[in-house]
């Protein structure tokens, strides 16, 4: 196991070194200079050529990837082009809002999808099931701004409940407050997310319930749902802790798309007005935040699953080792 | 997501001279029978969060929007009907020669920070504009100021190397900045009626009143300005009530929601934004005057505005909006004719027809302008191909390399028929007699030579349909009926919110 924890770590680091390289190239390789974000439409050569200084694109590529790499190393995100304020600072607070949007959402899309998707295998032959499972299949299919849209005029302009968008300027200082405000874009991204985790859920619980030991253990003389309980949930839960990653990983991402739909103050709405502006230290910033937590999502969802199947444990400390 | 040249350069062009907001111009009457509560906190909604605090420094449209004459004062005003007022100046004089500008301070201006307000720190404003590594918006203009000095604590004297009528009205966008404030892009420390409480980057922006404010205390105790990525975001945000009103509407699609509700009003003003079909005059066959009117009477430009503003906005026949004082009615110069135009065409040589190239920027509405013009030029032979370009692309490839045929471009300051007169400008208008009459109006003794000069230039450039002017934006502020006193016409995209009342 130690082992390969380094091995996984060595991995994890390279990753994030090449995703480095690749944020920073492909930045490079869009059109436009980030200097023209500092531009009036008189500006004069001299002007375009401070304007170039200040946010470095006049020196070569090899050195602006040096400085950036020196400065991240220190942890320095850098000073936005635009707004002259350091990038870190302002990534931490976005993620004040962005991580706990996450996190909530995928902890009660967790316990959803875990009951929904073992109702509807274990009563895979009754009606009810058979619709849990259809009606997750059409949650998958239904875009997340349109859900977004609908909860809006349902809970916030016909009912008039809820906010229909914005954060409290006070951030978490009333937590109730910001809660509030966070309630439907969570209610939007349970909903897609619950629905494409109830299929891994069903089909991992299928296969369990299919399984020989589980049948084994019934003939022994425990009920289905004992059997179920000390044999099944294990095994059925290794394949949906894979899935749980890349699902959380993936949230984390697609905020930027409830974000706006609800005018969060967070890490999505930062990135794409840093894109509009060419404010590359914003870009870069940002990408390597999101690539840093999805990469450590994925290492984490690695050790959780091995830790889980004891399979997998052995076979790595042992064949491995 | 609609991305305006102006807020979505909001940094690439920060705006400058002539695509920063700005449109006709003032204060709507607040004029309310239900008592007030000054104390009141008004929620503004908009589409342009800044990209700094500072003017000088890229902050775009929405630094103007949330502090031009909210929280930074100039010497001079510009009002309603796009006149312009002394405000911190109690009064200016002109030396003969008009080459000399006495400005007289206003007694007790005090700063946010408590600072009186001296000369010297109207000197060091205006250095601040024309610094190297400025990028303030009209900077060129102030080229011709060939010295400025405090000659004493409260006068300020402009010295020009040449006449130049619209030298007060330049000063309009000169903030008078306490030269001690450290950061100009993240603090605010002004004279106006407001000062800069906090700003919630992604979120809102808030004003406070300024208790010490030399002049009439607003009407509202407390303004926050809420941003939007999302316009639907926006209108969802004014009917639950979240905000009180939204300071510029860029669709009509979102109108739809707030006619005939009592619990809204709904009100145009006159913008200054003015959609172009701009050719680059430099190249063949758009160098032929004859082409460019074939194609401006080849167009039913109330069938556009009609697709593209649901009968809102104004049809021009010029680069002049109603506000600017040069304006007249030339609509009627290129009419459209299909007939005409093909009998254009065939004097031009083009009896058969040409293509040409239109780069069209890939935000509204400028993709629906270019289809309609491709259809309607098709009626007359003439072949469109529609190339779609991010905005950094047509500030590189057409403004800067001037590297295409036509192109589509919103056009948003006041005053800007003057750029005919630049034959380096991108459009590449060269005229001679033009080039003269503006020279000569910037030189003129009065208002009026200058008014008249302007007159004579914009009738040739617009019989010479150096560009094609295709309609003029509405200006459209939607609010809850409850609130009275709001900017109607946004001039310069600036939005006084001092008069502002919420019953």
């Amino acid at each position: 196991m130690a082992s390969y924890l380094v091995r996984r770590t060595a991995f994890l680091l390279l990753s994030f070194a090449a995703a480095m390289l690749l944020i920073f190239l492909l930045l490079r390789v869009l059109p436009g200079d980030p200097a023209n974000a500092l531009l009036s439409l008189d500006a004069t050569d001299e002007q375009i050529a401070a304007a170039r200084a200040q946010v470095g694109s006049d020196q070569p590529i090899g050195t602006q990837l040096l400085n950036w790499v020196g400065d991240v190393a220190r942890l320095d995100l850098g000073t936005s082009f635009t707004s002259g304020t350091a990038v870190l600072p302002e990534i931490a607070s976005r993620l004040g809002v962005t991580i706990p949007l996450t996190l909530i959402s995928f902890v009660i899309s967790v316990v959803l999808a875990a009951a929904l998707g073992y109702y509807a295998a274990v009563r895979s032959h009754t009606r009810l099931g058979v619709a849990v499972a259809a009606v997750a299949q059409v949650g998958i299919a239904v875009p997340v701004f349109w859900i977004g849209i609908l909860l809006v005029w349902v809970f916030a302009l016909t009912l008039r409940l809820l906010p229909s968008g914005g954060f409290p300027r006070e951030d978490w200082a009333d937590p109730l407050d910001a809660l509030r405000s966070l309630l439907l874009p969570i209610c939007t991204i349970v909903i897609v997310m619950t629905a494409s985790l109830v299929r891994y859920v069903r089909s991992a619980v299928l296969d369990v319930l299919d399984s020989d030991y589980l049948r084994n253990a019934q003939a022994l003389g425990a009920t289905p749902g004992e059997a179920f309980r000390r044999h099944g949930v294990r095994n059925a839960s290794v394949p949906v802790i894979s899935i749980l990653g890349i699902e959380l990983a993936s949230t984390l991402l697609g905020a930027v798309v409830v974000e706006s739909v609800f005018t969060l103050p967070g890490l999505g709405s930062m990135l794409t007005k840093a894109i509009e502006t060419h404010d590359y230290p914003s870009i870069q910033g940002v990408l390597l935040v999101t690539t840093f937590l999805v990469l450590v999502i994925g290492f984490a969802a690695d050790i959780v699953q091995r830790v889980v199947d004891p399979r997998l444990r052995s076979s790595l400390s042992g064949a491995h080792a | 997501m609609r991305l305006r040249l102006a807020p979505s350069l909001a940094g690439i062009l920060a705006a400058g001279l002539l695509l920063t907001g700005c449109a006709g111009g003032g204060t709507g009457d607040a004029t309310t029978s239900a008592p007030a509560d000054t104390a009141a906190s008004i929620e503004v909604g908009s589409l342009y969060e800044p990209s700094n605090l500072s003017n000088v420094d890229a902050g775009g449209q929405g630094v103007t929007e949330a502090f031009s004459g909210n929280v930074y004062e100039s010497l001079m005003k510009l009002d309603d009907d796009g006149s312009v007022t002394p405000l911190l100046a109690e009064d200016y004089s002109v030396s003969d020669d008009g080459l000399t500008y006495t400005f007289t301070l206003r007694d007790g201006v005090k700063f946010h920070s408590g600072k009186e307000l001296t000369a010297d720190d109207v000197v060091s404003s205006f250095e601040r504009v024309t610094a190297d590594d400025s990028q303030a918006a009209r900077k060129s203009s102030y080229a011709v100021v060939s010295d400025v000095e405090a000659t004493d604590d409260s006068t300020v004297t402009f010295t020009l190397s040449q006449r130049s009528i619209s030298f007060p009205y330049l000063m309009a966008y000169v903030w008078i900045v306490n030269p001690d404030l450290a950061d100009a892009k993240t603090d605010a420390d002004g004279t106006g009626p407001y000062s800069f409480d906090e700003w919630q980057r992604g979120s809102t922006l808030s004003l406070v009143r300024n208790d010490d404010y030399w002049g009439d205390p607003a009407k509202n105790g407390r303004v926050t300005f809420h941003y939007f990525t999302d316009a639907s975001a926006e209108s969802n945000a004014l009917l639950t009530g979240e905000i009180d009103l939204i300071t510029s509407i860029q669709s009509p699609d979102s109108l739809t929601q707030f006619e005939n509700n009592e619990d809204f009003t709904i009100s145009e003003g006159t913008s200054t934004t003015k959609e172009l079909l701009a050719f680059n005059d430099r190249v063949a066959p758009f160098d032929d005057s004859r082409v460019r009117r074939a194609i401006y009477s080849a167009l039913d430009r109330e069938k556009l505005l009609d697709a593209i503003w649901d009968g809102r906005g104004t049809l021009i026949g010029s680069m002049v909006p109603p506000t600017d004082p040069w304006y007249e009615d030339l609509t009627s110069v290129n009419p459209y004719d299909p007939e005409l135009s093909k009998q254009l065409l065939s004097e031009a040589g083009l009896a058969d027809g040409f293509s040409f190239t239109l780069s069209t920027p890939n935000y509204d509405p400028h993709p629906e302008v270019a289809e309609f013009l491709q259809s309607e030029l098709a009626k007359v032979g003439i072949t469109v191909d529609i190339k779609v370009i991010t905005a950094d692309e047509w500030y590189t490839d057409v403004y800067q390399n001037l590297d295409f045929e036509a192109t589509l471009q919103e056009h948003v300051n006041d005053r800007d028929v003057v750029w005919y007169a630049n034959p380096d400008f991108y459009w590449g208008y060269d005229n001679a007699d033009v080039q003269e009459l503006v020279a000569s109006a910037e030189q003129a003794e009065t208002t009026d030579e200058q008014t008249e000069d302007l007159k004579k230039a914009n009738e040739i450039i617009a019989t010479e349909a150096a560009s094609n002017w295709l309609y003029l934006y509405p200006q459209i502020v939607v609010a809850s009926s409850d609130v009275t006193g709001f900017p109607v016409n946004g001039l310069n995209s600036q939005f006084y919110v001092y008069n502002i009342e919420k019953a």
